[in-house]
C-alpha cells in the first residue's frame, strides 16, 4: 500500500497506546476496603471468560480506531494490485507509450482511445502520488526520452497524440535502458502502456536477451504493465492494396483493389457502405459481407482525363478500431519502368534484359538499356528505377555515380563479373568463381517474409526450391543473407551498410550458372519487384507506412483535401494522410501489421520479463477509474465504526 | 444511662413503643408478656375437667352449680421476656457508610433495643459473634446487667471471618428455649448455610429478628477506574476492572438478597433490611410497630 506521507507511519507504534493506558490505570488503582468480596468474587467468577474476551475486544477497538486515524491521515493509495503493491514514489517515471495504431481503438461511447486511457491513468497517478519525480517520456515514434516538467503536460504533448505508425517495442525498451545506464536515476518506476500486440513486441526477436541482462543490471527498478489486450469487436478494418490510374484512349479511370477485413463472428453477414473519396469526390460503394475477408478486386472509379495525379481515400463507418477505419492513396502518371543494365557481356545479361522488359502492366512501358562500364558517363540516371551491374565493381567517378544514384533510394543489383576485381563496394567484395560441375547446388533457405523474394501477395511461396546454380561467385562481407545455397554460400545478399536497396546476387542466369532463366518466375520477379521498389521511388505519387517517411521529407508539404487538417507538420510522417508539394504527392497509411490482432500471451511476457520484476495491470480502453484512489475516507469510516463498537462495548454489552 | 450509641431523642420517640414477642415466651418472672403456660393473670384463658391433686380453690363453683361437674378455671400467665442481642463482630462489620460503620450502626440498634427491653423489665443478653462468640452475656434484668451490656457494646471491635452460622447454631443449643433473638449482621453467609440456622433456632421456639445491615455502595457498586478490594474479612485482595464485573456483581448481589428473603420467610423469621445511612430510630420505630399486637397498634 502507497501512502502519500509516509512520514506519519512512525506513529504506528501508537496503536499500543490503549494497552499502555490499561497497564498504567491498573497500576494507578484505588485501594478500598470492601465488605461484600463474596459477590464480587461470584462476579469475577462468572465474568471470567466472556470479560476477557470483552475486554480484549475493547482494546481492539481502541487500536483498531488509533491504526485507522494513522492510516487514514497518511493519506494512503489503493486501487487494485496498483494500491497493494506500491511503495511510494519513485525517483523517476518511465514511460514508455505504444502510439501505434493499434492504440487507437475506441470506447465508442466515450471515444477514448487505449492510448488516451493510458497517457490519462498515468498522468493522474503521477499527480495522485505526487509530482517530485523525473518523468520520462519514451514513444514509439522517435524513441527518444522526453523530460516532463510535469504530470499535465503528458497529455498535452504532440509526442503522446495519435499516430498511424507500428510500434518497435524492444527498440524502446533499449532506449529507456540507456537512459537508465546514462543517468543517475535512483529508484524507477517504467510503465509500459501498450495493447501487447506481437507485431510491435517481437517478441522472437534477439535483442530481448541483451536488454533483459542490462535491465537485471540495474537496480531498483521495477516495471508496471499497462496493458489493454482486449480485441475490437465486430470492427472492420479497410485497406487498399493496388491503385493504378490506367488511361483508355482519351477517357481514364482509377483502378483500385481494396480489402475489408471483419473481426469478431462472422456468422451474419454484414452490409458495409465503402465510401471512396477521390480528388474530394465521394461516392459509395455498399459492399456485403459474407466472409471475415471482402475483396473488392479492380474497382473503377471514372476519372477526368485531366486528372494526371490526384489523392484519395477510403472509408469505412466509424467502429471500435478508428485507426484501420480509412486509407489514404495518391496516383499519378506512373514513370517509365525503364532499367540500365551495365555489363560487358551482352550474351550473359540477355536474360536480365528480357526480364525486365516484360512488364505485367499493359499500361506501363518497360524498357531497358545495356551500357557497358566504360560509358557510363552517358547514361541518364535520373530516369532508370532499376540498376543492374554486371561487371566489375567501380571505383572512382565511376563509384561515386552509382553510389549517387543507390541514395535515392531506388534499387542496384550487383551480378558476378567474369573476372572479379579487389574493389570492396558496401563493405561486399566479389571472392572466387566455384565450379560445381555436374552436383549443382540448391537454395537451402530464403527469406520469405520481405524483401525480394518474399512469399506472393496471395501466400504463394516463390520456387527457389527448384533453382540449380552450377556456378556461382563467392561474396565476402557483411550483409544479410536474402537466399542461401545448400553449401551455406549466400546466393543472394542485401547490403547492411545502410543502404537497403543494394543487392548482389551470386550467380548468373546462363544455362552454364544457373537455372535462374530456365527456371525464370524466381528470377522475374526478383527483377520486378525492384523496378517497382525503384518505380515508387521515381513516381511523383508515393505510398508510404506511417513511421517509414523522413519528417523532412512532408513537413512543408500540404495536406490533401480529405486527409486530416489538424496534424502538427512534425507529427505528419507519423498519421495517416495524403499530402502534396508541386507534383509529388505521398499517401501515408498504418502498416500492415497494425491490423494483425495476435496478442502477446502470458507465456510470452513472462519470457520477455523472465529475471525481472514486473506487475501487469489489465486496464479496458475507455475505463476512467485511476490507478490509484486515495482511501482515507475509508479508514476515517473504520475509525469512527471502531469508536463505535468500543463505546457499546462499554455501555451497551449485556 | 450515659452511652453514646443511645440517643435521647430517639428514646423519646420511642417511649410509646413497647417491645413485644411475637410468640408466648418463657420468662423467669412475672411480666407483660403471654407465657406459653398457664397462670395467675386476670385474663381467662380456659376451663378443665378436674383431676385429683388440683388445687380446690380453682374450682369453678358456678360451673358446678349448672352441670354438676368440677371444671377448674385457668387463667393466662404474664412472664418477662428474654431478648439475646446477637451482634456480628467479623471484620466486615467495619464497612463504614456516609456516617458510620456497620458495627457502630448495630451498636445503635442493639443498645436501644437493649435500654427499651430492660426499662420495661425483661431480661437483656449480648452475643457478640466473631469467628466465634468472642463475648457471651446471658439474658438478665436487672440494672447493672443493662449497664454490663452497654459497656460491652461499646467496648466490642469488628475483626477477622464470619463465623454467623455457627454462632447461629450455638446460640440456638444455649439459650434456653422461647426467647427473643434479635441478629444484628450483614449476613455475608450463603443464603442456603444460614436456612438451618434459622430452623434450628426455630425448632427452639424461639422468636428471630433479624437486621440486615447493607450499606449502599454495596448495592450500587458504582466505581470508574479499577479498584483494588481488601477483603476486611482477611482474605486475598481482588483487583478488578469494575465497569467489566458490575453486571454480575448486581445479579450475583440479586441472588443473594431473594435467597436470603425467601430463607427467612420460610422460617418465618422477622427479617429487617437495613441501608446503614437510614435513621436508626426510624428502623426501630418500624420494627417495634411491626411486632406491636393488632389490637394495640390501632
Amino acid at each position: 500500500m502507497t501512502f502519500l506521507q509516509p512520514l506519519l507511519l512512525a506513529g504506528l507504534p501508537l496503536i499500543g497506546l490503549p494497552i499502555l493506558i490499561h497497564l498504567i490505570n491498573r497500576q494507578r488503582h484505588r485501594t478500598i476496603p470492601w465488605a461484600a468480596m463474596m459477590f464480587l468474587l461470584d462476579a469475577k467468577r462468572m465474568t471470567k471468560g466472556m470479560a476477557r474476551i470483552r475486554f480484549w475486544l475493547i482494546m481492539t477497538m481502541r487500536m483498531l480506531a488509533i491504526a485507522a486515524l494513522l492510516l487514514g491521515v497518511a493519506r494512503p493509495l489503493a486501487s487494485g494490485w496498483v494500491g497493494l503493491t506500491m511503495g511510494g514514489q519513485a525517483e523517476t517515471t518511465l514511460i514508455l507509450l505504444d502510439r501505434s495504431a493499434s492504440m487507437e481503438q475506441q470506447e465508442l461511447q466515450s471515444g477514448l482511445s487505449k492510448r488516451a486511457t493510458a497517457v490519462s491513468k498515468i498522468a493522474e497517478l503521477i499527480k495522485t502520488l505526487g509530482e517530485d519525480t523525473r518523468i520520462v517520456l519514451i514513444e514509439n515514434t522517435t524513441v527518444q526520452p522526453i523530460l516532463l516538467e510535469s504530470s499535465a503536460t503528458l497529455s498535452k504533448l504532440a509526442e503522446t497524440g495519435p499516430t498511424d505508425t507500428s510500434a518497435d517495442i524492444p527498440a524502446m525498451f533499449q532506449a529507456a535502458l540507456d537512459y537508465v545506464a546514462d543517468n543517475q536515476v535512483g529508484r524507477t518506476d517504467v510503465w509500459v502502456c501498450s495493447d501487447l500486440r506481437a507485431s510491435d513486441w517481437k517478441p522472437d526477436d534477439g535483442r530481448w536477451s541483451a536488454i533483459r541482462a542490462g535491465f537485471e543490471k540495474a537496480e531498483g527498478l521495477r516495471f508496471n504493465l499497462l496493458c489493454y489486450p482486449e480485441l475490437p469487436q465486430d470492427n472492420v478494418s479497410v485497406w487498399v492494396d493496388e491503385v493504378h490510374r490506367i488511361v483508355s484512349g482519351s477517357s481514364a479511370e482509377l483502378q483500385l483493389d481494396i480489402t475489408l477485413e471483419r473481426s469478431g463472428t462472422a456468422a451474419t453477414p454484414l452490409r458495409v457502405p465503402l465510401e471512396i473519396f477521390v480528388n474530394g469526390t465521394r461516392s459509395v460503394v455498399n459492399v456485403e459481407m459474407t466472409d471475415s475477408q471482402f475483396a473488392l478486386q479492380g474497382h473503377t472509379i471514372p476519372l477526368d482525363s485531366l486528372n494526371a495525379e490526384g489523392s484519395g481515400h477510403v472509408e469505412v463507418p466509424t467502429d471500435s478500431g478508428a485507426a484501420d477505419n480509412s486509407f489514404f492513396f495518391a496516383f499519378a502518371i506512373p514513370p517509365d519502368q525503364h532499367t540500365i543494365i551495365v555489363s560487358d557481356e551482352s550474351r550473359v545479361v540477355e536474360p536480365v534484359r528480357i526480364a525486365v522488359t516484360s512488364g505485367s502492366d499493359p499500361s506501363l512501358s518497360y524498357t531497358a538499356e545495356v551500357v557497358a562500364p566504360s560509358a557510363l558517363q552517358t547514361v541518364d540516371w535520373s530516369q532508370a528505377c532499376l540498376l543492374v551491374w554486371q561487371a566489375p565493381l567501380p571505383s572512382g567517378a565511376a563509384a561515386e555515380s552509382l553510389q549517387r544514384y543507390a541514395t535515392s533510394g531506388r534499387p542496384v543489383i550487383f551480378f558476378p563479373p567474369a573476372q572479379p576485381n579487389d574493389q570492396t563496394l558496401y563493405g561486399i567484395h566479389w571472392g572466387t568463381w566455384q565450379e560445381l560441375g555436374t552436383t549443382p547446388t540448391g537454395v537451402s533457405n530464403w527469406r520469405d517474409d520481405s524483401d525480394l523474394l518474399a512469399d506472393s501477395r496471395s501466400g504463394t511461396k516463390l520456387p527457389l526450391g527448384k533453382l540449380r546454380v552450377q556456378r556461382y561467385c563467392t561474396l565476402e562481407g557483411d550483409g544479410i543473407q536474402l537466399a542461401r545455397l545448400d553449401d551455406g554460400r549466400p546466393l543472394l545478399l542485401r547490403s547492411a551498410a545502410n543502404a537497403e536497396n543494394v543487392y548482389f546476387c551470386a550467380t548468373l542466369p546462363g544455362e552454364e550458372y544457373s537455372t535462374l532463366a530456365q527456371d525464370g518466375v524466381t528470377f522475374y520477379v526478383m527483377l520486378q519487384r525492384a523496378i517497382a521498389e525503384g518505380a515508387a521511388v521515381l513516381g511523383s505519387a508515393k505510398q508510404a507506412e506511417a513511421g517509414a517517411v523522413a519528417a523532412a521529407e512532408v513537413v512543408d508539404w500540404t495536406p490533401s483535401t480529405d486527409a486530416p487538417q489538424d496534424v502538427l507538420s512534425i507529427q505528419r510522417p507519423y498519421r495517416a494522410g495524403a499530402y502534396e508539394k508541386d507534383a509529388r504527392r505521398i499517401a501515408i497509411n498504418r502498416p500492415h501489421s497494425e491490423d494483425a490482432t495476435t496478442t502477446l500471451d502470458d507465456t510470452a511476457l513472462q519470457q520477455i520479463f523472465q529475471g525481472l520484476t514486473y506487475l501487469r495491470v489489465d486496464d479496458r480502453v475507455g475505463d476512467t477509474s485511476s490507478l490509484a484512489n486515495e482511501i482515507w475516507r475509508a479508514f476515517l469510516v473504520t475509525m469512527a465504526v471502531a469508536l463505535l463498537a468500543e463505546a457499546w462495548l462499554c455501555v451497551g454489552w449485556k | 444511662m450515659k452511652h453514646p450509641f443511645i440517643e435521647s431523642q430517639v428514646l423519646s420517640r420511642l417511649s410509646a413503643l413497647t417491645l413485644h414477642p411475637r410468640i408466648p415466651v418463657l420468662g423467669n418472672v412475672a411480666g407483660k408478656h403471654r407465657s406459653p403456660i398457664r397462670g395467675s393473670s386476670l385474663e381467662f384463658a380456659a376451663y378443665r375437667k378436674y383431676v385429683p391433686g388440683d388445687d380446690t380453690r380453682r374450682l369453678d363453683w358456678r360451673a358446678w352449680g349448672r352441670s354438676d361437674r368440677f371444671y377448674i378455671k385457668e387463667f393466662e400467665a404474664d412472664t418477662n421476656l428474654r431478648m439475646c442481642l446477637i451482634v456480628d463482630t467479623s471484620g466486615s462489620m467495619n464497612f463504614a457508610g456516609p456516617q458510620m460503620t456497620k458495627l457502630e450502626y448495630a451498636r445503635h440498634l442493639a443498645g436501644t433495643l437493649a435500654y427499651m427491653a430492660a426499662r420495661q423489665g425483661d431480661a437483656v443478653g449480648l452475643y457478640c459473634a466473631g469467628k466465634t462468640f468472642s463475648k457471651e452475656i446471658p439474658p438478665k434484668r436487672n440494672t447493672v446487667h443493662l449497664r454490663t451490656v452497654l459497656d460491652e457494646l461499646g467496648t466490642v471491635q469488628a475483626a477477622g471471618e464470619t463465623g454467623m452460622a455457627d454462632a447461629l447454631h450455638e446460640a440456638a443449643e444455649r439459650v434456653p428455649q422461647r426467647a427473643l433473638i434479635i441478629i444484628i449482621s450483614d449476613l455475608f453467609v450463603p443464603p442456603d448455610t444460614l436456612r438451618s440456622c434459622f430452623q434450628h433456632l426455630k425448632f427452639r421456639k424461639h422468636d428471630v429478628a433479624v437486621f440486615h445491615l447493607l450499606e449502599q455502595n454495596e448495592i450500587d457498586f458504582r466505581f470508574d477506574r479499577p479498584v483494588r478490594f481488601l477483603d476486611m474479612e482477611g482474605g486475598a485482595p481482588v483487583l478488578a476492572e469494575p465497569t467489566l464485573i458490575a453486571r454480575k456483581y448486581h445479579e450475583a448481589l440479586q441472588t443473594y438478597l431473594a435467597g436470603i428473603t425467601q430463607v427467612t420467610r420460610d422460617a418465618m423469621v422477622d427479617y429487617h433490611r437495613v441501608l446503614i445511612h437510614e435513621p436508626y430510630g426510624d428502623v426501630l420505630a418500624r420494627f417495634l410497630l411491626s411486632r406491636m399486637p393488632k389490637g394495640a397498634r390501632k
